[in-house]
Parts: structure tokens; C-alpha cells; sequence
């Protein structure tokens, strides 16, 4: 059994279908590429699975078990984390304690456990500034943030919404080596990333959403050829 | 060890204070003291980012339990401020599955209206509660001996700054400040989000609950006008504002300082001290939005930090 399975999941705003009768899988050992133009509904997959929002159809199986009803911690404390697209650090928590709150809810921790993992999560991190104040930290912290706070979860499955976006070429290869590190750790990840180097560089396979529906998988050296992707990728530049 | 003293000496000081003090200052810290517990409560829900109005509320559904259950049903006056704990945190624990499900402004009016309401459904039962009139107790609590009172208050007023300790030093702390700064982030961080906010509601309506039974226990007298008075609600907020929310030490502040401002205020000029009040208030939003112990103990660590350079 893969790790992750949607079937048929949908989700519609108002007369919008931004996710449509969209199946797919994630393997135990993979990194999953979700890529896409915009608004083809890549954060919206995400927030279907990590329960931020409900699925109008279709259900969702993870390790085994229906998660289709669960609300979004009981998601988190069984091994689904994600970090968001646009970063929701905690503003009156330090760089460390926003960490600690994966640690403490996601995991279940004790506060001193939680403390000393979430250190162990910054050192991984290369984060420095763990006493600092959210407001004090760069984007490339603020990054850091999200992913350790979903780390200290301690997940099984991590989604990853443009992490990479807005971080220059030296940060993006680091946060690609950190991220690396991390599939070797038993946890599955779905990276959703419109910098075409990161997803080649990182995953396994990709699929290809367009309006809410895939067009392609496979490969990302085969996906990238096809007729159809350009097309809907040219389709965003008119 | 250092940051220990001075809490024990006030906890010291508060306990001989009988025995230093008039019964006039006795009357006023006592009230003092319970408008800091109710202040800290309000403060404890606006931890999780809710903004209750509700606070006279409680204090008066607690008002009433203890006040009926020792004239009807002949209880101890001590167990039934227990009874008015219960009552009141019973009462928010149904209530909260469904005015915790609105936010902001709704989540304030609505308190706000439960208010109003407890106090109709109470002058509407007037076999029960003696309607508007109210209920006059045949006993105030340790026979009105000021001493005894002043302690029981102490002990009640203590606990709650007790309580409010483990909400900042627990893993409760992580959660309410993790709700109040981004409940998706909450969330997906695998916060039970309802649990908490309910929980945090049930605790501080208690509260209220338990202080609104000490109160009129107090006064042996409870009736829908004085109880659930605009006092028990805009005072402990002002107060908590002053000093500076979000913390134990703000409400303590603001609580001393308000309470002996408006004693002073009050024997200079009758009824004008509410204009002063008023304008204290004012100034300490407009121009200590932190309110007046953020700023002080900031200014005490850059101190400590300049001296530590210094000898470095
Ligand atoms: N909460 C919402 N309410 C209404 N419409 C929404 C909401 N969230 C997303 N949408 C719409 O659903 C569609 C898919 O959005 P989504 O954010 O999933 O796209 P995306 O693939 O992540 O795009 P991007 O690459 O720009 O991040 C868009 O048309 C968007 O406007
Ligand atoms: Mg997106």
C-alpha cells in the first residue's frame, strides 16, 4: 500500500472546481513533485490533505486508515504535516518555540523533550537565531521555520509549498540538501514548486496539474517534454 | 533565586497586612484584590485572542448559586462558593460548544448579551432569586469579621494568580498563544483548537464564578443590578489594559494602581474620580499600548544588561 492515497478528491469555491476528481499516490520511500501553473490548484491539494480545508468528494487513505473526516490536528498528530506557502510564523513566539509547538501538539512531546528535539531540529536546520523574535528573521529563517515546526511533528508525510520561493540561488541549494536529508528519514514528501531546478533536482516523479485535474505524470525529464505541459505552462505566460 | 524575592515579600506583606493595617485599608485592598482576580481571568481568555464580555456574567451566575443554595438549601457559606465555582464553569462549558465558534466582535457581543440575559432570567424568577429586589442573606460569611474575609479573598485571589502562572509556564501557554496568533498554524501543528478555547473558557468562567460567591458572601445581599454591574466587566479589563495584558504581573499592576488611584480620587473629589479614571485609561491605550509593566521591566533588564557590560 502507498503511503498516501486521494481518490476522486474535490473541492469547489463557489462555481470554481479548483481540485477535480483528482486521484494519486505517494510512495513510502518517494519524493512526489506537484507542479503546475497558477492557480491550477497545488496548495488547495495540499489543504484537502492536511484537513486546513474539507473535501466536498472523494476520501483520502493514509498508512491504512480513512482520514477523509478527520479535522486538521488529528491529520498532524498522525503523521501528516505541511508548511505554507506564504509562512504563518507565531509573531509573539521565538524562532525555537514556534518549532516546539510541532514538537508539543504534533508529537505529543513533554516540554523539555519538545525543547531539546526542536534544538536538534534548528542545528539540522543550520538555524542560528533560535532566541530571536519571528520579526527579526529573514526569509530564508522564516523558511526554516515552517519546515521545522512541520519536522518536529514528526511526520510521516511532509508537503512542502514553494519553500523555495523567494530565496536566492546559494539559500534554495541549501534548503535542497536539508530536504534531501530529510527523505532519508522514513518520511514521504510531496514538493510543490514552481523553480523547475528544484523539482528536477528532488524528486522521484512528478505529476502535472491543470485546473484542478492531472494532465501528466511520470518522470520530471519526461513530463517536461510533453506537448501538453508546455502548452498549459505557455498557456499562464499569455 | 533573585527574581523570587520579591514576589514572597508582597505574598508576606499581604498575608500581615491585618495586622499592620486599619480595617478602612483592609476594606479597600480586599476589594482590590478581588477586581485583580477577576482581571487576570478576562486576561487569561484574551490569551487565546477572545475578547470576553462575559466576565460580570459569570461573576453573577456565581453570585446567585452560592447566594441561593445557602438560603434555600441552608449549605455552608464556605462549600457554596465552591457551588458557585461549579455553577458558572457548568453553565460556560454548554454555552462554550456555541459562542466559541465565533470569532472577534461576535464572540465579544455575544458574551456580552449572555450577560444581559443571566440578569433577565433572574429578575424573571423572582420565587427563586427575589426578582429585581434580590436576596438578602440571613449571615454574611464568618460573620462579617473583616479579617476572615480579607484572607478568604486572599486565598481565592492567590490561586487565580497561581492558575494564571501554570497558563504561562505549561504547554496550555504554547497552545493559547499558538491560537491566538494563527489558528491555521494551530492547527496544522495539531492543536486541538475547540479543546483549548473551551477549556480556557471553563477555567476563567469559574473563576468568575467563584469571585461573584466570595463577593456576596461578603455582603450577605445579591440583586440583578449591583451584581451584574458594568463594574465587575469594565474595571478588571481597564485594569488588565493599565498594567499590561497577556501576563500575571500587568493585571497585579494594574489592579493596585486603579484600585488606590480611584480610593484617593474618590475622597477628593465624589464622583469626579470616575473623570480621572476615565482619562488614565486613555492615556495608558493611546500612549502604553504595552501597558505600564512591559516598559518597567524592560527598562529593569536594560539596566541589569548595561551593569553586566560594564563589568565585563
Ligand atoms: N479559499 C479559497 N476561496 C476561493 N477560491 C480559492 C480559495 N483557495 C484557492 N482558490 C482558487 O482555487 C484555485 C486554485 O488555487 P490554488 O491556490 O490551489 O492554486 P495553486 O496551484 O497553489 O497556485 P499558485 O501556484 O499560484 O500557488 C485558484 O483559482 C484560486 O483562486
Ligand atoms: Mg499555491
Amino acid at each position: 500500500m502507498p503511503r498516501l492515497k486521494a481518490d476522486k478528491i474535490l473541492r469547489r469555491f463557489g462555481g470554481l472546481i479548483a481540485v477535480n476528481n483528482l486521484s494519486f499516490t505517494v510512495g513510502k520511500d518517494e519524493i512526489l513533485g506537484i507542479i503546475g501553473p497558477n492557480g491550477a490548484g497545488k496548495t488547495t491539494v495540499i489543504n484537502l490533505i492536511a484537513g486546513t480545508l474539507p473535501v466536498n468528494k472523494g476520501s483520502i487513505t493514509f498508512r491504512d486508515e480513512d482520514i477523509t473526516k478527520y479535522p486538521a490536528h488529528i491529520r498532524t498528530q498522525k503523521g501528516v504535516a505541511r508548511t505554507f506557502q506564504i509562512v504563518r510564523p507565531l509573531k509573539d513566539f521565538t524562532a525555537l518555540e514556534n518549532i516546539m509547538v510541532g514538537a508539543l501538539f504534533g508529537k505529543g512531546n513533554k516540554l523539555n523533550e519538545a525543547r531539546k528535539k526542536s534544538l536538534e531540529i534548528c542545528e539540522l536546520l543550520k538555524l542560528k537565531n533560535v532566541n530571536k523574535n519571528v520579526d527579526e528573521l529573514t526569509v530564508l529563517e522564516l523558511k526554516k521555520i515552517e519546515l521545522g515546526r512541520a519536522l518536529a511533528s514528526d511526520p510521516k508525510l511532509l508537503f512542502l509549498d514553494e519553500i523555495m520561493a523567494g530565496l536566492n540561488s546559494e539559500e534554495t541549494w541549501e534548503l535542497i540538501e536539508i530536504v534531501k536529508g530529510v527523505q532519508k528519514t522514513d518520511i514521504s514528501i510531496c514538493v510543490v514548486e514552481h523553480i523547475m531546478k528544484v523539482v528536477k533536482e528532488l524528486t522521484d516523479r512528478v505529476i502535472v496539474l491543470d485546473r484542478g485535474q492531472i494532465i501528466a505524470q511520470g518522470p520530471y525529464s519526461e513530463v517536461s517534454q510533453q506537448q501538453n505541459v508546455i502548452a498549459a505552462y505557455l498557456g499562464e505566460e499569455e | 533565586m533573585k527574581k523570587y524575592i520579591l514576589p514572597i515579600l508582597l505574598v508576606i506583606l499581604s498575608v500581615i497586612l491585618p495586622f499592620i493595617a486599619g480595617t478602612y485599608l483592609l476594606h479597600i485592598f480586599t476589594s482590590i484584590l478581588v477586581f485583580l482576580a477577576l482581571s487576570l481571568s478576562w486576561d487569561m481568555m484574551l490569551r487565546t485572542g477572545q475578547l470576553s464580555f462575559g466576565t460580570a456574567g459569570f461573576f453573577g451566575l456565581g453570585a446567585y448559586a452560592s447566594a441561593l443554595i445557602v438560603v434555600k438549601l441552608g449549605f455552608d457559606p464556605i462549600l457554596s462558593l465552591l457551588v458557585g465555582a461549579i455553577f458558572s464553569g457548568v453553565i460556560a462549558f454548554f454555552l462554550g460548544f456555541v459562542v466559541l465558534r465565533l470569532r472577534e466582535i461576535y464572540f465579544a457581543i455575544t458574551t456580552l448579551a449572555l450577560t444581559h440575559v443571566f440578569s433577565v432570567v433572574i429578575r424573571n424568577l423572582p420565587e427563586l432569586t427575589g426578582g429585581s429586589s434580590g436576596t438578602i442573606l440571613s449571615n454574611a460569611i464568618f460573620n462579617g469579621d473583616p479579617i476572615k474575609i480579607y484572607y478568604m479573598i486572599l486565598i481565592i485571589t492567590l490561586t487565580v494568580i497561581g492558575i494564571s502562572e501554570i497558563f504561562k509556564r505549561t504547554r496550555i501557554h504554547f497552545a493559547i498563544n499558538s491560537i491566538r496568533n494563527d489558528e491555521t498554524t494551530a492547527k496544522s501543528s495539531g492543536i486541538n483548537v475547540f479543546k483549548y478555547l473551551l477549556f480556557v473558557f471553563v477555567v476563567t468562567s469559574a473563576i468568575q464564578g467563584l469571585v461573584g460567591a466570595a463577593y456576596v458572601q461578603q455582603y450577605a445581599f445579591v440583586n440583578p443590578e449591583s451584581t451584574f454591574s458594568l463594574n465587575f466587566l469594565l474595571l478588571p479589563i481597564a485594569m488588565a489594559l493599565v498594567g499590561g495584558i497577556y501576563s500575571t504581573n500587568g493585571p497585579i499592576i494594574g489592579a493596585f494602581l486603579l484600585g488606590l488611584i480611584a480610593e484617593y480620587l474618590k475622597l477628593q473629589m465624589p464622583y469626579g474620580h470616575l473623570i480621572v479614571y476615565g482619562l488614565i485609561i486613555v492615556f495608558v491605550v493611546l500612549f502604553m499600548p504595552q501597558g505600564i509593566y512591559k516598559p518597567i521591566k524592560n527598562t529593569v533588564i536594560g539596566i541589569g544588561k548595561t551593569g553586566g557590560d560594564i563589568n565585563a
